[in-house]
């Protein structure tokens, strides 16, 4: 019990931080896209297994972190549909996702059912 | 000072939005700027608050915040369910 | 000290308000747009109350001020989210999804 009230207070504090960072990349994108055309991107990302209500929530944790929002989630792949603002740099963004907020989640919500 | 500036920027981006809502190519776009909408208000109501130095004016800016959700995601449902129009949306 | 923090947050968030309506009218699509409406416009919005909180400095205004926050804060990603998923529909996006390429990462790359 105490153990999941502190997860739960890590990620809360993971989402605030990640408004303000997103919040901020996208006001920096916004001023800079004057000179350069943000590149958008369509992407999938599996997620590890983890019931529904923690895909939802790793969905709406995705949609704060810097430059993405989710479009989709396909529970029977086990992938997020992401939208990138700023393509220039994928793969860190994606490895923010997995490494911040995966594990306490699945922790949290792991392996209700396993497909 | 603090709430002229609050005024001025929430009338100024009301302005912005309302460009991208006649011009916008999609009915998407237009709920996008009814969002910044929502936000200048919810700001203008903040800044009549310190204004007048009154809460009163706060809890508007909580039922605003609530409605506008609300308007938001039924605006969304409706462009989901509406029968597709080919060819309209491309700019 | 706190009212100059306050001032300085009111303005922040001012000023970014502005620059996500802008953002709005620049990008290049919708689904660029709906990224400046929710992040930025949030965060502007978020700042503006926190600033204000300081600027009073009252509890009658901070917890109207947090509510506003915390309201704010969880409706933006399901908002973002059913946005994002209406201007795919509309634009007909459907098969340029169906076609996105997945992204997969070493199990090294995520460890902490």
């Amino acid at each position: 019990m105490v153990v999941r009230t502190l997860l739960v207070l890590f990620l809360v504090v993971r989402f605030l931080r990640a408004v303000v960072v997103s919040g901020w990349q996208t006001l920096r994108v916004i001023l800079r896209s004057r000179r350069r055309r943000p590149t958008m991107a369509l992407v999938r990302v599996g997620f590890a297994p983890m019931s529904e209500t923690g895909a939802a929530l790793l969905g709406c944790m995705v949609s704060l972190t810097p430059g993405t929002t989710t479009i989709d989630i396909d529970m029977g792949r086990r992938e997020l549909l992401l939208h990138v603002l700023d393509a220039s740099d994928t793969r860190p963004l994606l490895k923010v996702i997995r490494r911040d907020f995966e594990p306490a989640l699945v922790r949290l919500f792991g392996r209700a059912r396993e497909a | 000072m603090a709430v002229m500036f609050l005024v001025v920027a929430a009338i100024l981006a009301a302005l912005v939005a309302t460009v991208r809502i006649l011009r916008g190519p999609t009915h998407a776009d237009r709920i996008v700027a009814l969002d910044i909408f929502l936000a200048a208000a919810i700001a203008l109501a903040v800044a009549a608050s310190l204004g007048t130095g009154r809460t009163v004016f706060l809890d508007v800016a909580i039922g605003l915040a609530l409605v506008g959700f609300v308007a938001t995601i039924g605006w969304a449902r409706l462009l989901e369910r509406s029968p597709r129009v080919r060819q309209r949306g491309r700019r | 000290m706190m009212g100059g923090v306050g001032g300085v947050l009111v303005l922040g968030g001012a000023i970014a308000l502005v620059i996500a309506a802008w953002g709005v009218l620049i990008l290049p699509d919708a689904l660029s747009r709906q990224h400046a409406a929710t992040k930025a416009g949030t965060l502007a919005l978020a700042s503006i109350c926190l600033g204000v909180a300081l600027l009073a400095g009252d509890s009658q205004w901070t917890w109207r001020l947090l509510l506003i926050v915390i309201f704010l804060l969880t409706t933006l990603p399901v908002a973002a989210h059913l946005l994002a998923r209406a201007a795919v529909r509309e634009a007909g996006l459907e098969r340029l999804i169906e076609a996105a390429p997945r992204i997969d990462l070493d199990p090294e790359e995520t460890r902490p």
